[in-house]
Formats: structure tokens, C-alpha cells, sequence
């Protein structure tokens, strides 16, 4: 036995790549193949480098980010859709669904076609949450497509995009659920939160128990350019209601919490036999490369409260889930992932386990 | 309210608005959930009932089964796969199959290839190769055949396959044993000892091997031409040809007979055959299928046997009539001692009929005192021993006691086991009883002989003795008559010589006074002159004649006599004679100056006179001897002392003349001895008893005797009894001499040794019985041969009656005292 120890998904992009990004003004740009292919093999070689038993293909390849991936590009959508404020100031805008029908422009698995021929290690591949895009149906109706179909071509473009990652051979398919702390900033009531929960919970209904052993659920305070969208909403809101999400695996960010040790008490009270969570202990947003003994006390502090078993370390959030963040540098982000899993692994060793 | 208030009021409402859409369409996945939850259950179920059915139906076929993925993993064993490649379901289940699955050559061992690659290739049924093997779990490898096929799911598509396969190890082990078996037939078929053939239902040969071959002298291909009808004696094949129509309608299974067979040389050979029809069930085909053996020789065997059979029973017919008509008992036991046969005259000597005694214990002919015979016998027996001619005793129905010579003999069967013991008894009782009297007459004879050597020995003792005492007188006498003649002797001389004479005279009268009175006593002449005597009278005569003895040695003599007179009748002389010769002896063998005794007692009828003396006495064996006549303890007495040693028998003589006994006392040599004499008191004359004197009985006659022997001492010897007997016997040696004699003795007997030079003894009994002589004469014949042919050939000749040597001596003896000798 040992303590599992998975990325988030997001590497910042070699600058090469985010100017030629910006020059092509399109990421989906064709042209861009190569140099997307290069910074994914170098992400995966620098992943392979620091140990990691499980890394991702650093989304590379996600244009523009972790949450407008498989939609972006689509005809009937618009730019214009729900703004997300962060912490710093900045907003990130979601795009709108303008007319029928609603589907995937693109799958996530096409970007493991490209991982699986660098990696040679288990890779991860991240996906939206069907929660997160449900935001896309306008609050007016779309003429001749009512919101309940909507919903339904939202679960089966999930469904199909998480079965075409874990038929690819994906060792884990990680929904990022970032907007679930942000639902209860947006609806205190946690109604909308509850939706979400059940959205996903629909979503995840159609795989089978062995499927959802392989599906994860992330979520954090939603990181981006060094700052956060939702971070002020406290766990105590979001963790009962986030375990009761039907999934394996909860990728849970703790490194930047005020006070771990209450969150560890929560996941302690939430966690079901069935789950595993694995605790954020690097914080992506925080420039200080923790140290291994760092990663290794936080790791230790989590095994007080959560069994062994279930325990897993991960990164508090993905180091660029935005294409175009360049707030912490690629060295930065294999620095801390290195600690992660040099620090788990003392860890373990200090357990004995290993 | 600010724009990003706005904007977030707009999301909240659509989020909310969307959370109603959420929640219609949880509450129709709900519905479809339950739905297909109660489908799924339902669907379920049936498959969990297909796939009990499936492994049970899987469980229940006799061949393995294995089921793979698309990727060639194992999903199921049946139990017939767990069971032969070793591996439960649960250890196989996603293991790859070649793992499991491990195929080689059967010869060559060499890896094979598992068909379920190819199936999951080219989506198409595969068997295996031929000879393939698997080697399960543990390394056993089992001969398997098997087949492979694609598991298609509902859309036709290649889900996975199945293979099905099967251990073959007694289908080859079968395979294996048919091969062997049909070697060994054909080893069998063409090496057997005994010919066999395969015909068609005409008959005709289809194949056969080398010994029917070298049986009839055919080769096989030549055989093939020809039909059992061709090879068959002109005289059998009705036999045959019924035998095959009675196989050919199965009225029988097979048939067995023996028919004779013409050997390719024109000889017959007999056949012992067998004869089975054969179908063969895939194609109809019957054969007739035949073995023959060749019985040519124990045919001949068989004719030679049944003459010998004959022959034997001729003579076991002779045997047993043998044995019926033998004297001697033929009796069978078994070893438990059963009687199990009994012949006539087993009936005849032991009384009891075969019914009676068959089956009984042997014991019931042997008397208690003899059971303990049978054990021993029967342990012999046992032992293969053969009791030869063992005389024992056995009892009669009666319960009369014979006597038998027993020979038993073991009994054994072909097997050389003893089964049983014939007995052979014969009744002996009757010679026993001739071996009895046989051994008496011996004993008697043998006495006889002993009795006449010692009277020979004492003849020749008294003779010499006689001759020593008539010499003794004879030497003073001649001397004296010497004397008288010498011209210078002196009347004192001649005086003294005649006293001499006279005295010496009287001596030698006295000695053959002596020898005369003993002759006349027995020869039953002597006369007793009995007249009423005194004893007083008789015992002072008698001391009278003995004084000068006893008054020579100075002996203490008394005579001790009742004061009442003894009167009896007697003869006084002879009595007196006794009394002396006792009184003489005692005073002879009496050192000087001992006692002498002379006592008289009566007693109811008789009277007793003993002489006691203190002298040299008697031993114990002496006591009777000493009155014989030539006496060795007589003789020596009488030889220290003087005298003929036949005192003590004339003086025995006399006392029993006169009807009385005496007896001879001693406590031994050195002892003393006493004589006593006892004599009836008779009142008046008693006739003249016949003295007893051992080994000669006194003669009635006197015959005059012829005895022919060309043996000197034999015919002289005889002669010599018969004389002292007191007949007149003339001897001659030869057949001639005799008829001589008969002319001038005139026998009246003739004792004619058979075989004389010359003429032999029949010639010379003819010879006499012609003449006129012949008739009276009583001839006896003396000779070696006593077989009763030389009897009657004895009487043939005209002899009265046959001697065989050596003489009785008493029987012929009594024959001449006999009145009616020539009866």
C-alpha cells in the first residue's frame, strides 16, 4: 500500500506557445498542432521527471481553458455568457448558448491520443462538469429548445466525453467541479448548489460502480492568475454536499485553507467508505515552493483525521487551468508537484506503509 | 445595482431555472432508473437463470469447456475443464488462456498453437490438430481433441470464444488395445498350434493359416481353390455339411466334431474341428470360421487303447476272479483302516459276508489283546511301507481266535498317492498248530537224541569202566596163575594165589552179577522172589554184607529200628541187596571214622529205610542222576572207589521191582547224603511192575533183525541199540549182502537203507516180497528222503513202514516190542 499521489491537470504553457497563441488569436488554430504537441511532450517529460506515478498532459492542448474546452468554437454560442469574478479583480466570461442543439465541439480524449504517445506513466485527463456548462442555457428560454433538453444533451455530451477518456485508457477521468464552492457564493441558500449536485450526480448515474472507481471530482476556489473565485465561501458549506457526489475520487484543495484542520475534521465526517479523497497539499496560487518535509507534514496532519486508505495527495488546483495564465512559471509548477511527491512519500515512509 | 450584481443575479436565476429542469430530469432518470433498475433485475434474473442453466448444462456435459474475452482471457471452466487442466474457474478467470490452455504434440511434444487465437482472428469455427495433448496444472498430459468457436454478442460482433474439448486417453487406450488385439490375432491366427480357416458359406477357403497349411500339405494360395467338400474324406462330408446347415440356421452357436481330411499326398489325417459363422455387423458378411486340430495320432492312440482296454479288462476280469477265487483272505482298507473290499474267502475264514463287513473298522476282526498292531500297521502304511508276511492273530465272527500271515501292501492311485492298503491274510491256523507239534516232536526228538548221547556217552563211560574193572581182577589172577605155574612157587604162594583167584573171582562174579541183574531188570526178567520178610531180618543180613566196608573205615554205624517187628512181603535177598549197596556206598564215599545211619520207619502204608551218612554228599543237580545207569556223578563216585557206577541203578531197580520209590538226599557236596528207601507194607504177593527206567522201556520181544546200510556206523549203531534193547541184530552194507541174509537170518524185520550201492533198498523190499520169505517179514525202510511221494514209493515197494534218518529210536523200538509189527 501506498499514498496516491494525482496532479489537478493544468501546467502553465511555455511562453512560446501562449505568444504563438496570441498571435494565431485562435488556440484551436491547426497551425498550432506543433507546437502544441511539443509543449505537451515536454510537459510530459518534465511530469515523468518529478516522479509523479500519475500525471496529465498539463491541458496543453485546452483552449482556452479547463471549462470552455469542448465548446469553444461553437456556432450557436456566444461569447457573452455568465462572468466569474475573481478575488484579483479579473473575470472570466462563459460562453452562451444562443440557439439548438447543444453539443461537444470537441472531446477531451483527443488530447490523451496525443499524451499516450509521450507518457509512460498512467495518465489523467480532466473534464468539465456538466454543472459548470449547464450555465450556458441563457435564463430566457431558446426558442424550440426548451432548458430540459438542454439538460439532456448536456448529460449525454458529458457521458459520451468521460466514456471516450476511460475507454482511451485513462487511469483517471477528473470532473472539475469548481463551481460548486461558487454556487453557494451565488446562492447562499445552496439551492443552486443542490442542483449541481444533482446534475452531476445524473451525469454520474449512467456510469457503473467500476467506471465511477475511475472518476474523480475537483473542486477548489477556483484559481486562476494567482487568485480565486470563491474562496471566502466556507468548506463547511460545500464539503457535505460534495461527498455526496456518487464518484470515487474527491480531489479536495487544502493547502490554501485558513484552517486545514477543521476541513480535515469535515472530510473526516463527510467522507464515505467508498470514496478516497485526496487532499490538495501545494498550493498552485502561492509562489513558496513547499518543501518535501512541508508537503510531508500536511500529509501527516491529514492521516490524523482521514484513514490511510482513503488518503491521496494532489495540488489545490490545476497551475494554469487559463490558457493564458502566466502567473507561476512551468519550473514553479514541477517544483511543487516534485515536493508532493517526494513529501507523500516520506510520508508514507513515516506512516511505514511504504 | 451594480453590473456584476446583475450579472450575478442573472446567473443565479438561470441556475435556478436550470435546477427545475435538473430536477425534471433527475425525476425521469429516477423513473428510467427505476425502470431500468427493474428491467436490470428482471434481466437479471433471467440471465442469472440462463447461467444457471448455462453452468448447468455446462457441469453437465462430459466435455470441458473454456470460455475467453475478445482478448483471449479466460472467463469460465466448466467443471470437466477445472478437472482436466487443473485450474479452478475462480484461479483461471483472467488468466490468458494459453496459460491454462497448454497444448503440445502428442509425439513430439512440441507447443501448439490454442485454436482460440484463430477464432478470435477470423471469427471461425477451429478444430484442433490431430495428436494434440494437454498438459494440465500439475504436468499430466491428456490426450484431448477439441473444437473452437466465437462468441458473438448481439450485434454479431466477436465478444469472445469458446472452445470445447475432451480427454480421448481411453478412446486411445482403446485404439491402442484394438491395434495390440488385432496383432495378437493375427500373431494367433498365423502361429497357432492348431489349423485354422475362414470359408465363405459355400465352403470354400478364403484363408488359412501355416499349420492348416502344413496339416494338409497345401500351400495357401492352392488352399483358396479348393472347398472343405475337396479336402474331405469321401466317407464324412454328410457329417460336415450338416453341422454347417444347422450354424446357418443358428440351431447351434457352433459345432465340434471329428471328420478325416485328405492330405495333398492321398493319407488321411483326423481332425478335430470346430466350426463357428461369423457375421460381421457393418457389412452382413458371414463366414464360417473353423479350427482343426489333428487328432491323427490319438486316434491311433485311441484303436490301440480300446484294444488295450479290452485287453486290460480281460484281465482285470482275471484279476478279480483271481482274487475271488483265491484261499487266502483279499481284503482293502482304506487309511483310516475302513474296510472297502472283501473276497470270498475273506468270508470264508473270518465268517462275515461283504454286506456284514464293508465299511466297518478293520478292528472288528482283531482281538483286544492285538489292537494296538493297527495303528503301527496303518503308520507304515502311510509311509509307503509293506508289512510282509507278519503273523498275528485275528478273530471270527465267532470270536474264535486264528492265526494269520498278514501282507499288506499300500495302495496308490495314478497319482502315486497312497489311497488305501489291500491285506492278504492267511489262515495259518492249522499250520501253527503242525509248527507247534512240529517244534514239540523236535523238542521230544531233540531230547531224545540228547538223552540218547548221554546214554551213549554213558555206554562208552561204562564199558570202559568195565572194562577197567574186569581188567583189575584179571592182573592179581593172571599173577596168581603165574604163580601157580611157576615151578618154584610155595603151597603159601599157592595158597595166597588161589585166595587171589578166588577172591578176584568173586569180584568180577559179583560185578557181573550186577551186570546181569541190571540187564534182567531191564529187560523186565528179573523175578523177584517175594515172601513175607522181617525188616530187623533183612537189615542185619544187609549190614552183614557191608561190614567189612564199614568196618574197614572205622565208621561210626548205628542201626535205628522200631522195637515193634516190620513184616511185609518182599523178596529178602534182593531187598537185602539194596540195603547192602546202600550201606556199602555210604561206608565207600564216607571219610574214616564217620557216621553211618541206617534208620527204619513205618508210615500208614509203607515203610521208610534211609542211610545217612556224614560223606563227600551230593550236589543238588545229582540227586535223580545218580541213579541212572553210566551216571557221570555215578561213574565218578564209583571210579575213586571202584565199581561199574550202576549200584545206585540196580539198587533203584530192585526197589521199584518190589513197587517202592528212593529218593537221594544231600544239603551238597561235602554234606553227607541219605538214601531213603520206601516200600509198600504189603501183607500178600504183588505182581511184577515193570521198572521205569529212563530212556529205554522194556522190551515185550526179542525180534531177530536185518539192518542194511552201506553207512558201517549208522547200520553198526542202530545195530548196537537194538541189541541193548535185546534183540538179535545182523548188519550188512550192501542190497546184496541182504537178500543174502534173509536166506540165512530170516528175519523178522529188516531195516533197509534206501540208498545202497547196487541194489537199492525198494529193489531189495521188491526182491524179498517175491521170495517166499517175503511175506512175514516186516521191512522198514531207513532213509534221508521223507517227502510223501518216497512214502508211497516206500510202499509201493512193499515196505511196511518208512523211517526217515535219523531214526526214532523210540518209536522204532516200540514198533519191535509190538505184538502187531507188521501192522
Amino acid at each position: 500500500m501506498n499514498i496516491s499521489t494525482e496532479p489537478i491537470g493544468s501546467i502553465p504553457r511555455p511562453l512560446s506557445l501562449i505568444e504563438a497563441v496570441n498571435a494565431c488569436g485562435d488556440g484551436t488554430d491547426p497551425s498550432l498542432d506543433g507546437l502544441y504537441e511539443e509543449a505537451t511532450r515536454d510537459t510530459i517529460e518534465q511530469f515523468e521527471a518529478t516522479g509523479s506515478p500519475v500525471i496529465t498532459d498539463g491541458e496543453q492542448r485546452k483552449y482556452h481553458n479547463f471549462w470552455t474546452y469542448s465548446v469553444h468554437g461553437l456556432k450557436n454560442t456566444s461569447p457573452d455568457g455568465f462572468k466569474i469574478p475573481f478575488a484579483a479583480g479579473h473575470t472570466r466570461r462563459m460562453l452562451r448558448l444562443t440557439a439548438e442543439p447543444f453539443r461537444y465541439k470537441r472531446y477531451a480524449d483527443q488530447y490523451l491520443d496525443l499524451a499516450l504517445r509521450y507518457a509512460h506513466v498512467p495518465l489523467k485527463q480532466a473534464v468539465i462538469s456538466p454543472s459548470a456548462l449547464s450555465l450556458m442555457y441563457p435564463p430566457e428560454r431558446i426558442s424550440g429548445y426548451p432548458r430540459e433538453q438542454f439538460i439532456d444533451d448536456l448529460l449525454r455530451e458529458h457521458e459520451t466525453e468521460v466514456r471516450r477518456c476511460l475507454q482511451k485508457g485513462a487511469h483517471k477521468v477528473q470532473i472539475d467541479f469548481t463551481e460548486g464552492r461558487f454556487a453557494l457564493k451565488v446562492d447562499p441558500s445552496g439551492n443552486l448548489l443542490s442542483t449541481f449536485i444533482d446534475l452531476n450526480n445524473l451525469a454520474l448515474s449512467r456510469f457503473s460502480a467500476a467506471d465511477r472507481e475511475r472518476i474523480g471530482v475537483h473542486t477548489c476556489p477556483g484559481g486562476d492568475r494567482d487568485s480565486t473565485h470563491s474562496a471566502d465561501v466556507d468548506y463547511a458549506e460545500l464539503l457535505p454536499s460534495l461527498f455526496q457526489l456518487n464518484v470515487g475520487n474527491l480531489y479536495v484543495a487544502l493547502a490554501g485553507e485558513k484552517d486545514r484542520s477543521s476541513v480535515l475534521k469535515m472530510i473526516k465526517r463527510c467522507l464515505r467508505p467508498d470514496q478516497k479523497v485526496f487532499v490538495g497539499v501545494v498550493a498552485p496560487i502561492n509562489p513558496h515552493i513547499e518543501t518535501p518535509e512541508e508537503v510531508r507534514d500536511r500529509v501527516l496532519e491529514a492521516a490524523e483525521y482521514i484513514p490511510v486508505e482513503q488518503l491521496g495527495t494532489t495540488d489545490d488546483c490545476g497551475f494554469s487551468p487559463f490558457c493564458d495564465d502566466t502567473s507561476t512559471t512551468r519550473e514553479t509548477a514541477f517544483a511543487k508537484i516534485r515536493a508532493r511527491v517526494v513529501g507523500t512519500a516520506l510520508a508514507a515512509e513515516t506512516l511505514g506503509i511504504r | 445595482m451594480d453590473s456584476d450584481d446583475q450579472e450575478e443575479e442573472r446567473l443565479g436565476a438561470a441556475a435556478l431555472k436550470n435546477a427545475e429542469s435538473i430536477r425534471i430530469a433527475r425525476l425521469r432518470a429516477e423513473r428510467e432508473l427505476l425502470s431500468a433498475k427493474e428491467a436490470l433485475e428482471q434481466k437479471t434474473e433471467e440471465l442469472q437463470q440462463q447461467r444457471e442453466w448455462f453452468e448447468v448444462t455446462l457441469a453437465s456435459i462430459g466435455d470441458a469447456v473454456i470460455t475467453t474475452d475478445i482478448n483471449a482471457k479466460i472467463t469460465y471452466l466448466n467443471p470437466v475443464a477445472e478437472s482436466m487442466t487443473g485450474w479452478s474457474s475462480t484461479q483461471a478467470t483472467g488468466e490468458p488462456l494459453e496459460r491454462v490452455f497448454r497444448i503440445v504434440n502428442e509425439y513430439t511434444q512440441q507447443t501448439l498453437e490454442n485454436p482460440v487465437g484463430k477464432v478470435l482472428q477470423t471469427g471461425k469455427v477451429v478444430g484442433l490438430a490431430n495428436h494434440t495433448s494437454l498438459i494440465d496444472k500439475s504436468g499430466r498430459v491428456i490426450p484431448i481433441e477439441d473444437s473452437a468457436a466465437p462468441i458473438r454478442d448481439t450485434n454479431g460482433k466477436i465478444a469472445g470464444a469458446v472452445m470445447v474439448f475432451h480427454d480421448v486417453s481411453d478412446r486411445r487406450r482403446a485404439e491402442e488395445a484394438l491395434r495390440a488385439s488385432q496383432v495378437r490375432l493375427r500373431a494367433t491366427f498365423d502361429q497357432a498350434a492348431v489349423g485354422i480357416v475362414v470359408a465363405d458359406l459355400n465352403s470354400q477357403f478364403l484363408e488359412a493359416n501355416s499349420r492348416f497349411c502344413e496339416l494338409l500339405g497345401y500351400s495357401s494360395d492352392e488352399l483358396r481353390g479348393l472347398t472343405f467338400r475337396e479336402v474331405t474324406h469321401p466317407d464324412d462330408p454328410p457329417n460336415a455339411q450338416t453341422h454347417s446347415q444347422a450354424l446357418l440356421t443358428g440351431q447351434i452357436p457352433h459345432a465340434a466334431f471329428e471328420k478325416r481330411y485328405i492330405h495333398k499326398d492321398g493319407s488321411t489325417i483326423w481332425g478335430r474341428t470346430t466350426l463357428t459363422l461369423l457375421s460381421d455387423p457393418s457389412t452382413q458378411v458371414q463366414r464360417f470360421v473353423g479350427t482343426i486340430e489333428d487328432i491323427t495320432d490319438r486316434k491311433r492312440t485311441e484303436q490301440a487303447l480300446d484294444v488295450a482296454s479290452a485287453q486290460a479288462h480281460k484281465v482285470q476280469s482275471n484279476l478279480a476272479a483271481i482274487v475271488e477265487s483265491s484261499d487266502d483272505a483279499i481284503i482293502s482298507k482304506t487309511l483310516d483302516g475302513v474296510i472297502s473290499t472283501w473276497n470270498q474267502a475273506a468270508e470264508r475264514i473270518f465268517g462275515y459276508s461283504a454286506e456284514e463287513v464293508v465299511g466297518k473298522p478293520i478292528t472288528v476282526l482283531i482281538p483286544p489283546t492285538h489292537l494296538d498292531e493297527e495303528p503301527v500297521i496303518l503308520q507304515k502304511l502311510r509311509r509307503g511301507e509293506r508289512i510282509d508276511h507278519y503273523e498275528t492273530v485275528r478273530k471270527t465272527k465267532d470270536g474264535i481266535l486264528i492265526n494269520v500271515s498278514l501282507t499288506v501292501s499300500p495302495i496308490k492311485d495314478a497319482n502315486g498317492s497312497i489311497v488305501g492298503a489291500s491285506k492278504i491274510a492267511r489262515d495259518i491256523t492249522q499250520r501253527k498248530r503242525a509248527e507247534d507239534v512240529l517244534r514239540q516232536e523236535i523238542a521230544i526228538r531233540e531230547r531224545a537224541e540228547a538223552a540218547l548221547r548221554e546214554a551213549d556217552r554213558r555206554k562208552d563211560e561204562f564199558l570202559a569202566t568195565l572194562a577197567h574193572e574186569l581188567r583189575n581182577p584179571l592182573a592179581p589172577i593172571r599173577q596168581a596163575a603165574l604163580i601157580f605155574k611157576a615151578p618154584t612157587a610155595t603151597e603159601a604162594q599157592k595158597r595166597w594165589g588161589s585166595d587171589v583167584i578166588i577172591r578176584q573171582v568173586q569180584h568180577m562174579s559179583l560185578l557181573l552179577e550186577d551186570l546181569l541183574d541190571i540187564s534182567r531188570i531191564t529187560r523186565g526178567t528179573l523175578q523177584l522172589r517175594i515172601e513175607m520178610v522181617d525188616l530187623a531180618e533183612i537189615v542185619q543180613a544187609a549190614v552183614e554184607a557191608a561190614r567189612p566196608m564199614i568196618d574197614a573205615k572205622r565208621h561210626d554205624f548205628r542201626v535205628e529200628l522200631s522195637s515193634e517187628p516190620v513184616r511185609f512181603v518182599a523178596d529178602p535177598l534182593r531187598l537185602a541187596q539194596v540195603l547192602s549197596n546202600l550201606l556199602t556206598n555210604a561206608a565207600k564215599y564216607t571219610d574214616p571214622e564217620g557216621e553211618l545211619r541206617l534208620r527204619a520207619s513205618c508210615s500208614g502204608e509203607m515203610v521208610s529205610i534211609s542211610v545217612v551218612d556224614n560223606g563227600i554228599g551230593l550236589p543238588a543237580d545229582a540227586l535223580t542222576s545218580v541213579f541212572e545207569m553210566f551216571s557221570q556223578v555215578a561213574s565218578s563216585r564209583d571210579h575213586s572207589e571202584g565199581g561199574l557206577g550202576i549200584g545206585l541203578s540196580l539198587t533203584k531197580g530192585l526197589v521199584e521191582l518190589h513197587g517202592g520209590e528212593i529218593e537221594a538226599r544231600s544239603a551238597g557236596v561235602g554234606h553227607g547224603s541219605e538214601f531213603i528207601v520206601r516200600l509198600p507194607l504189603r501183607k500178600a504177593s504183588v505182581p511184577r511192575q515193570k521198572p521205569v527206567i529212563e530212556s529205554n522201556s522194556a522190551p515185550s520181544v526179542s525180534r531177530r533183525v536185518l539192518i542194511a546200510d552201506d553207512n558201517r556206523d549208522a547200520g553198526e549203531s542202530l545195530a548196537a541199540l537194538l541189541r541193548m534193547d535185546g534183540h538179535e541184530v545182523t548188519v550188512v552194507h550192501n542190497g546184496q549182502e541182504a537178500l543174502s541174509a534173509f536166506s540165512a537170518v530170516q528175519p523178522e524185520v529188516a531195516l533197509l537203507d534206501i540208498g545202497m550201492p547196487g541194489l537199492n533198498g525198494y529193489e531189495v523190499a521188491r526182491r524179498v516180497r517175491q521170495g517166499s520169505l517175503g511175506r512175514a517179514v516186516t521191512l522198514i525202510a531207513v532213509t534221508g528222503w521223507g517227502q510223501d511221494r518216497d512214502k508211497a514209493q516206500s510202499l509201493a515197494a512193499g515196505f511196511n513202514h518208512h523211517f526217515t534218518k535219523p531214526v526214532e529210536t523210540d518209536r522204532l523200538l516200540e514198533m519191535l516190542r509190538s505184538e502187531e509189527l507188521c501192522n
